[in-house]
């Protein structure tokens, strides 16, 4: 397939899929997600801003910045995770798998993200668990008295859909390596 | 099997993982993970995880990390990366090379707001590529210095490496930021004269280039001083304690955010670019600190970071030559691995070590002080080959030229960064008097 890049060593992020109807809409969901957690970044940037201009210029601190900055932070960043996973943007070295074949590279990733995919989806199960206990103990946030499962909810969804992001990289890396496995067997 | 070789063997098995394309994040999730359940089995695992993922993603100095990396696409959008390249080129461009020096000055300027080398690397080759092209600058010196002067975007404060070691070892933030400065400038003028040297020696390199009226000059540095302002703003401000990391990035990031709205004419669209490129960042770096999470407690649960510690102690070698060989081991490792990646997965183990040699300096100087020198043997990686990143990115810009002619041309400049290595090695006191004088 086309849309993965060889040799360079820079890999090419993953576009949206375009023949593939479930993959395209896991992708613009990531994305919508991004964005969503992008726009609570922004917001949470005002805020801090008003909280130094208050708290600097009018003498006025806001009670509780930093619980807004906890919550917004954690929202944000477990909204990013799939959009980074459905772009196969990851960190990997392929240093030293570069020599091996086509096939053989997309039998290690297929691998790779299935092992992901276990993780995550541990990962997951045990953020509703946790969420679930600080409902439970009724958590709050020391001075906005935020309750903390409010955190646990909306990092869950970000979660959720990671883990179907996972769940899709490997039927995608799987894909690949069929069709290398075909395109190589068509060369030789 | 005891905790030490158990330590020992799933570091390795931890690398055997990553050389096999598994996500460097993940394989210290997955290995750290296997090793907990191995110690202390499966339960105390599932229970950490209950909270553990969570209070990682809502760390509140933590969230510097993504403040910064908005604050950096914003400063393109604004177009600051071309004003500050026309105003170097103003003042540099007429010299022998001048635009590769001014593509130095450009990227350190831009390092000044922007926390990452890769983004430096390509944001200023958007601007200064084409204008060295047009000189008809050869292909090896204008690569070569965009790939080298991105690494600038990352020793100049705002850096999301020394943020995140800072975090990792306890030391301060604004100490850091400090101490990076003189290194910083001590690099960025080893570059400038690694471009005067090469193009005395090879001038058909860079042919001359009109000389700017001083007006011209004058003009240009009108459009630097929103980039100067909130340079000094920021990390002054988060020295002197006017406000935290995470105040004095928000403020960074809603300024030059303001500024590419009302200047660069940003509309929601440019906007989007930037979150879902941020998002995209921020989530690659923030599964490397989930997985370094687990992996660190699993590493202290072996109790191997110490013992190795006491081994190394106990060759009684020079300390300086154990921090040599650390150095040297992220040289090495920084040819196939992410900057980020190596500094989380060695600082476990280095750390303690570091700061049980007798160097003559407090605690934490030699905190700072060696956060300084890893950020500067991680960051060589970026342009060495064969996984140099930053070699890549540019190379992927200017795709006509041959990747053999900027790995040519970045060889000068990995000299100049062993040498300013070595100089930082031997004088602590270029990272340590700025932080020490207040």
């Amino acid at each position: 397939m086309a849309e993965t890049e060889t040799g360079s060593g820079a890999r090419q992020r993953l576009a949206a899929p375009r023949n593939d109807r479930f993959g395209a809409a896991l992708f613009a969901l990531s994305e919508a997600l991004a964005v969503f957690g992008g726009i609570v970044l922004i917001v949470m940037t005002a805020f801090t801003v008003i909280s130094v201009v208050g708290r600097t210029g009018f003498d006025l601190p806001v009670l509780g910045d930093q619980e807004i900055v906890e919550l917004g932070c954690a929202i944000a960043i477990f909204s990013f995770m799939p959009y980074c996973q459905m772009r196969a943007a990851n960190v990997i070295v392929d240093f030293f798998t570069a020599r091996l074949s086509q096939a053989a590279r997309d039998g290690l990733d297929a691998t790779m993200n299935a092992i992901f995919s276990v993780c995550i989806l541990i990962v997951t199960w045990r953020l509703a668990v946790g969420g679930i206990a600080t409902y439970h103990a009724s958590d709050a946030s020391m001075f906005l008295r935020i309750p903390q499962w409010w955190g646990y909810g909306l990092a869950f969804i970000g979660c959720i859909a990671w883990s179907l992001a996972c769940l899709y990289s490997m039927l995608r890396s799987i894909g690949h390596m069929r069709e290398s496995r075909r395109a190589g067997g068509a060369a030789s | 099997m005891s905790g030490f070789e158990m330590g020992l063997l799933l570091f390795a098995v931890t690398l055997l993982a990553i050389m096999l394309r598994m996500p460097v994040g993940l394989a210290m999730l997955f290995v750290g993970g296997l090793g907990y359940v191995l110690l202390v089995g499966w339960d105390p695992l599932i229970k950490t995880l209950n909270n553990s993922t969570y209070s990682r993603f809502s760390s509140y100095t933590l969230s510097v990390v993504p403040l910064f990396l908005l604050m950096g696409q914003f400063a393109t959008k604004a177009g600051l990366n071309r004003a500050l390249f026309r105003a170097a080129s103003a003042w540099f461009g007429y010299m022998r090379g001048g635009l590769a020096i001014a593509s130095v000055g450009g990227c350190a300027m831009f390092g000044a707001i922007c926390g990452s080398s890769l983004a430096t690397a390509a944001t200023m080759s958007q601007v200064a590529l084409p204008e060295m092209r047009r000189y008809r600058y050869s292909d090896a010196l204008s690569t070569g210095t965009l790939a080298a002067g991105g690494t600038l975007g990352i020793l100049i404060p705002p850096s999301v490496i020394l943020v995140i070691y800072a975090v990792y070892t306890e030391q301060s933030i604004g100490h850091l930021f400090l101490a990076a400065l003189v290194p910083g400038i001590i690099a960025t003028v080893g570059y400038m004269i690694v471009v005067a040297v090469y193009v005395r020696l090879a001038p058909e390199a860079a042919p001359a280039v009109p000389r700017a009226s001083w007006r011209e000059k004058l003009m240009s540095l009108q459009e630097i001083w929103p980039t100067a302002l909130v340079f000094v703003l920021v990390v002054g401000g988060i020295y002197l304690g006017w406000f935290s990391p995470t105040e004095g990035a928000a403020i960074g990031a809603a300024a030059v955010g303001l500024l590419a709205v009302a200047v660069g004419g940003m509309r929601w669209r440019g906007l989007r670019e930037c979150l879902v490129d941020t998002a995209e960042t921020t989530a690659l770096i923030f599964l490397i600190l989930m997985g370094a999470e687990i992996f660190n407690a699993f590493l202290a649960l072996t109790q191997m970071p110490q013992e190795l510690g006491q081994v190394v102690l106990g060759l009684d070698a020079p300390p300086l030559l154990i921090i040599a060989a650390m150095l040297l081991i992220y040289i090495l490792l920084g040819c196939v691995m992410d900057a980020l990646a190596m500094v989380l997965l060695t600082m476990p183990v280095f750390y303690p070590i570091v700061s049980s040699l007798d160097l003559g300096l407090t605690p934490d100087q030699v905190g700072v002080w060696f956060g300084i020198l890893a950020l500067m043997a991680v960051e060589m990686g970026m342009i060495t080959p064969p996984f140099g990143l930053n070699i890549f990115v540019i190379n992927a810009m200017a795709d006509d030229v041959p990747m053999n002619h900027t790995f040519k041309g970045v060889l000068p400049f990995v000299v100049s960064d062993i040498v300013r290595l070595a100089i930082i090695v031997l004088v602590p006191a270029t990272a340590l008097y700025l932080p020490g004088m207040m």
